[in-house]
């Protein structure tokens, strides 16, 4: 199966500076590069400063296509005021190509990786071929599986699990604060859902919340001073554990949305 | 003690408020515009405020030095003159102003800007003109845009709507250029400085045809249209802009300089600098960081004094 493919980040090709899609497949064509653009974060938009951080991104372009996405950190930024540039490298996929993958953004994604797309790139052409995916996912993981994970998950994430898959449920954009692995909560989450509500969700395990990327799903690993109220400004509610140690060292969680 | 409602959360209620760059409804108390991204915090300032309001919009490409001419504008307007005097007019114009000089005082340039609308600061200050009788004030708002928002924007217009109101109604443009790569880079930044030159002619809604032919004509245009400076930066790498700015963007951006020409009633040339020497460091990851030295301010306020003359 052949997807199309595209690079957003920071470059100076003559005519524009800055963050731009780079580079593009056949098939990207205005109306996809504007969508792609759109969605696509620029500088210092990761959630970690660490290198190797990274997060993958889903969302829905136009009506017929959807965007797998993996931000991370490339080189130094050609600018020269000493930060790294953050590069997005999209798979873009016809809505009856992702049907081949059950709906399924995260077996598109490993699918993708084990091939090795959705990598750091030494060389970003212009014009980018098709990505050559297999018709089916080369892993894919039935619903008992999914639920397996579970296991490993403490009890405040397991209880902003249960509150996050409500709110996603309701159509309702949330932030998911202190997961430590959001792949998993993805996975469960995906496999709960319908194919018409994958569909439409959007979703992002490391990125800052913008009113500009409007992402239903977001992964936020910390807790800040005024997180929240910042959040709701964006129409964002935020879930996240309400950790309260007692003197005698005993943890007690409450998973909880603000009032 | 509280005597009046206006001293209640400004005395506006959610119904009455209105975005100060698109003009839709807010109903929200914070946030943003769900329009074009504008703070709602600006709205409800300049809501607030009885002078008039004037926007300018600084713009440029990608590093350009948007953001330091902004940051360090409103630092020398509030050490201004009685001539030009500037005082910010809402807390979150400062921040602009302290991300800049803060980072200067630490020898660095301040980081990229982010593309996102929302992460953008917004200048807005009381700027006082004149003396005594002739004195006058305005309420100045300047949005500090990315320069690849603006790239984009041209490119596809409607995906930065606060870019497209905000040049549609200001009554001055600053066009930043960054002279070290005019002079050194080839015909890229001229080329990319004339899409700007219109784009806001577009935006401004002058008939460029219409305009051309007044000037063949010799005849004064009916709208005088906006006041438009173009500024070229980093003039302590380039001293030729220093000299004559006008014959600099004549030999090195001649594609711009005849569109100005051709195309608007009121425009002139700037040359802008802010420091007096820098260097660059590299790390052992390979990233490049400009180090300014030291800080010299030149030609940072006069663009703007020129405009707010010119739109008297």
């Amino acid at each position: 199966m052949q997807v199309e493919q595209a690079i957003f980040t920071s470059i100076d090709n003559g005519s524009m500076k800055g963050y731009q899609l780079t580079s593009r497949s056949s098939r990207i064509d205005k109306h996809i590069a504007q969508e792609l653009c759109r969605w696509a974060p620029s500088h210092a938009s990761l959630l970690a400063a660490e290198s190797d951080y990274s997060s993958l991104n889903y969302f829905p372009v136009l009506s017929n296509w959807v965007a797998i996405a993996r931000t991370f950190y490339g080189g130094p930024e050609y600018s020269g005021r000493g930060s790294m540039q953050i590069v997005t490298h999209f798979l873009v996929l016809r809505l009856e190509q992702f049907a081949d993958y059950d709906y399924d953004p995260l077996a598109v994604a490993r699918t993708a990786q084990a091939l090795g797309y959705l990598r750091l790139t030494s060389e970003m052409p212009e014009q980018l071929p098709k990505a050559r995916l297999t018709d089916k996912p080369l892993l894919y993981l039935p619903a008992p599986m999914r639920c397996e994970s579970a296991e490993d998950e403490s009890i405040d994430e397991q209880e902003i699990y249960a509150e996050v898959l409500a709110l996603v449920k309701e159509g309702q954009r949330v932030a998911a604060v202190g997961i430590a692995s959001p792949m998993n909560v993805c996975e469960r989450l995906i496999g709960q859902l319908p194919a018409a509500s994958r569909l439409q969700m959007s979703i992002a395990t490391g990125l800052k919340p913008s009113t500009h990327r409007k992402f239903q799903l977001h992964f936020i690993p910390h807790r800040e001073f005024g997180m929240e109220k910042r959040l709701m400004a964006q129409g964002i509610t935020c879930v996240s554990s309400n950790r309260s140690v007692a003197d005698d060292g005993e943890v007690t969680c409450l998973a909880q949305r603000p009032v | 003690m509280i005597t009046t409602l206006r001293h209640l959360d400004y005395g506006l209620t959610n119904s009455e408020l209105d975005c100060v760059c698109c003009g839709t409804a807010l109903p929200d108390r914070d946030g943003f515009c769900r329009d074009c991204q504008t703070p709602i915090g600006l709205s409800r300032a300049v809501a607030t405020r009885e002078s008039s309001q004037s926007f300018v919009s600084v713009l440029g490409a990608s590093g350009a030095g948007k953001t330091v001419f902004l940051g360090l504008l409103l630092d020398l307007l509030s050490n201004g003159s009685e001539r030009l005097k500037g005082l910010a007019a809402s807390a979150f114009s400062v921040a602009l102003q302290e991300q800049v000089i803060t980072a200067l005082e630490q020898r660095t340039f301040p980081e990229k800007t982010q593309s996102e609308a929302d992460t953008w600061d917004w200048l807005h200050c009381q700027v006082t003109t004149g003396l005594k009788k002739k004195m006058r004030q305005v309420d100045l708002i300047a949005p500090d845009f990315a320069g690849e928002a603006i790239g984009l924007e041209i490119e596809q217009t409607g995906l930065y709507p606060a870019i497209r109101h905000v040049v549609s109604k200001s009554a001055g443009l600053l066009i930043l250029c960054d002279s070290l790569k005019v002079r050194d880079a080839g015909s890229a930044e001229d080329l990319f400085a004339l899409k700007l030159a219109s784009y806001i002619a577009q935006s401004q809604g002058i008939d460029v045809a219409a305009a051309h032919k007044a000037k063949e004509l010799n005849v004064k245009p009916k709208h005088k249209g906006p006041a438009i400076a173009i500024v070229f930066t980093k003039c302590d790498g380039c001293p030729e802009t220093r000299e004559d700015p006008e014959a600099f963007a004549t030999n090195n951006t001649p594609r711009l300089a005849e569109f100005c020409r051709q195309t608007f009633h009121n425009y002139a040339f700037f040359s802008a600098g802010v420091v007096g020497s820098a260097g660059v460091l590299a790390d052992r990851a390979g990233r490049h960081m400009q180090i300014p030295f030291h800080i010299e301010p030149h030609g940072i306020i006069e663009p703007l004094e020129w405009v707010m003359q010119v739109c008297q």
